[in-house]
């Protein structure tokens, strides 16, 4: 039903995610933002079960600023991945495993770009592009297709709208609009939101 | 024998206020347990709590709710805001997760004005936007408040508004102080026509005491609204943020939704539907309130688990006040009454046709 998708390029990494807060079978919310901010330059998309995903993205979110507090610096993002995924892991065989699915994009000095794709399981993987949700079956191949690893900005967010499209086409349900994030150097930079007013 | 309250709720927030509806059926495996039931219950004098799900259930948390209210009321004396009061409940509600425990409340609520909590901090989103300029000056100029961040938390909020506001410069009294003229600039351009009594205009009044220079809207040139932040910097900053409605939805899986409209219950979608079709800013009062009650009727009429009586209440700055109880069988006797004329009318023009 909810769907994340997330395409990392040389010197940036785009993310997008549905704008749907839904009930059964009700849209509760069409505006509803699925991405955390844990730093500057740092995104968690979350999705999963209702509670769930708030519950643990902000206690995520509300640790990696408490490093920061504590040490004067901020957690790297493969630092704050092996993090939550270390919490995820921990809770999985508790009485009250997370059921949330999360895609982790953020921006290192030394490192530059990464995506990191967790899923409830709490498997952990560093990948170039990755998408979450039914609407992962559609674009995956997409994806596969068309990436090539020095896409530029624009090329991304096009590879971006070919993905949509395709929901649009072919997915059961309607995802009316995505909210769409760039982060790079400077921070984390909004964009338009998917899909573009018609004029 | 677990009674499982299915109701028909709605809840939609106008730009002065926030208006709850609710029916007052409480059944029981197909039974009507009661058919009185006060299903929209104050937990303080600015914040309402609508419940649905199990009765027992939203008996106690509503309880439970007013009684943290009032604690951290008393522990910090302003109120707590309406997103604070859902965060508060979706957190004491998660380790419940997945047990029997059933249900879902909006809370209705006006945040802020004399006695409320002020101005959101609100989270790191707003920083970046209180850097890049978007909506600071403005929240500024009008809140005298020195950190931007709260100002940018409150702009945000209000972003369509503050363009409302610039626009209705000319229209708004000139001895209106800055956030008086910020309310009304917003309501004469945005069309509501809700009943704005005397006495609320000149608390408005009463609340700001600062007044731009030339007595300028807050949302003219940003060199005014810069110079009216550092003259309010240096003021005492005792004066309460005037504040806004808030409509949250908690629900017993965990879900903690803000929103401007939500239906909740097992009547939940006919009134969504009947919603969607009228809803628009602009309504006044008395229109926005025979649609929460037409949501509500029309959910009671298809809905085995709603009916009997319908609930409005309408919660602005003052606090929340109610209708008196109005029970919708006689709202389905006239409008069977309606539909008969409206048939005998159109076999008329039928026979005089042909």
């Amino acid at each position: 039903m909810e769907y994340l998708i997330g395409i990392q390029g040389p010197d940036f990494v785009l993310v997008a995610a549905d704008t749907v807060a839904a009930s059964s079978i009700i849209q509760m919310k069409h505006d509803y933002d699925k991405m955390f901010k844990l730093s500057e330059k740092i995104l968690l998309l979350c999705v999963g079960e209702a509670g769930d995903t708030v519950q643990f993205a902000e206690y995520i979110q509300k640790n990696v600023q408490l490093y920061k507090m504590r040490n004067g610096y901020e957690l790297s993002p493969a630092a704050a991945a092996n993090f939550t995924r270390k919490n995820l892991a921990d809770y999985l065989r508790s009485r009250t495993p997370y059921h949330v699915n999360l895609l982790l994009a953020g921006f290192d000095e030394a490192d530059g770009p990464s995506l990191y794709y967790m899923d409830y399981l709490s498997a952990l993987a560093k990948a170039p592009f990755a998408a979450h949700g039914y609407g992962a079956f559609l674009t995956l191949s997409i994806l596969d297709r068309y990436y090539r690893p020095d896409l530029s900005r624009d090329e991304a967010v096009d590879l971006l709208k070919k993905c949509v499209e395709e929901l649009n086409k072919r997915f059961i349900l309607n995802l009316k609009s995505f909210s769409v994030r760039l982060i790079d150097r400077e921070g984390i930079h909004d964009l338009e939101r998917l899909p573009l007013p018609q004029q | 024998m677990t009674p499982h309250a299915g109701h028909g709720r709605t809840k939609r927030q106008t730009q002065d206020g926030v208006i709850a509806a609710a029916d007052s059926r409480a059944s029981c495996s197909g039974l009507i347990a009661c058919p009185a039931v006060q299903k929209i219950m104050p937990v303080h004098s600015h914040l309402v709590v609508t419940t649905s799900g199990s009765g027992a259930d939203c008996m106690l948390w509503q309880r439970i709710l007013a009684h943290e209210c009032r604690l951290y009321h008393l522990r910090n004396h302003r109120r707590l805001s309406v997103g604070g009061a859902a965060k508060l409940l979706a957190y004491m509600l998660h380790p419940f997760k997945g047990t029997e425990l059933c249900v879902a409340l909006t809370l209705c609520g006006w945040d802020g004005g004399r006695g409320g909590a002020s101005p959101p901090v609100e989270d790191l989103w707003v920083m970046e936007e209180k850097v890049t300029g978007w909506g600071g000056e403005e929240g500024c100029g009008s809140k005298g408040r020195k950190e931007t961040r709260e100002c940018a938390g409150q702009a945000c909020e209000r972003e369509g508004e503050g363009e409302a506001a610039g626009e209705a410069r000319t229209e708004a009294d000139e001895e209106q102080t800055a956030l008086g003229q910020e309310a009304s600039g917003v309501e004469e351009e945005l069309g509501a026509k809700a009943e704005r009594t005397e006495s609320e205009r000149e608390e408005d009044a009463t609340h700001s005491r600062r007044v731009e220079d030339g007595g300028l809207s807050r949302a003219s040139t940003t060199e005014s609204s810069r110079a009216g932040a550092t003259a309010a910097e240096q003021e005492v900053r005792q004066e309460p943020w005037a504040g806004g409605p808030r409509l949250y939805y908690v629900c017993s899986d965990g879900t903690c939704l803000q929103g401007e409209l939500f239906s909740v219950g097992s009547g939940s979608p006919y009134a969504y539907s009947v919603l969607d079709c009228e809803l628009r800013w602009g309504l006044s009062l008395s229109e926005a309130v025979s649609l929460a009650r037409e949501a509500v009727y029309r959910a009671t009429h298809r809905d085995a688990y709603s009916g009997n009586c319908v609930d409005v209440f309408y919660i602005n700055s003052q606090g929340w006040r109610c209708r008196e109880r109005e029970d919708l069988r006689e709202e389905y006797y006239r409008e069977k009454e309606k539909r008969k004329m409206r048939q005998g009318e159109q076999e008329k023009c039928g026979m005089k046709h042909k």
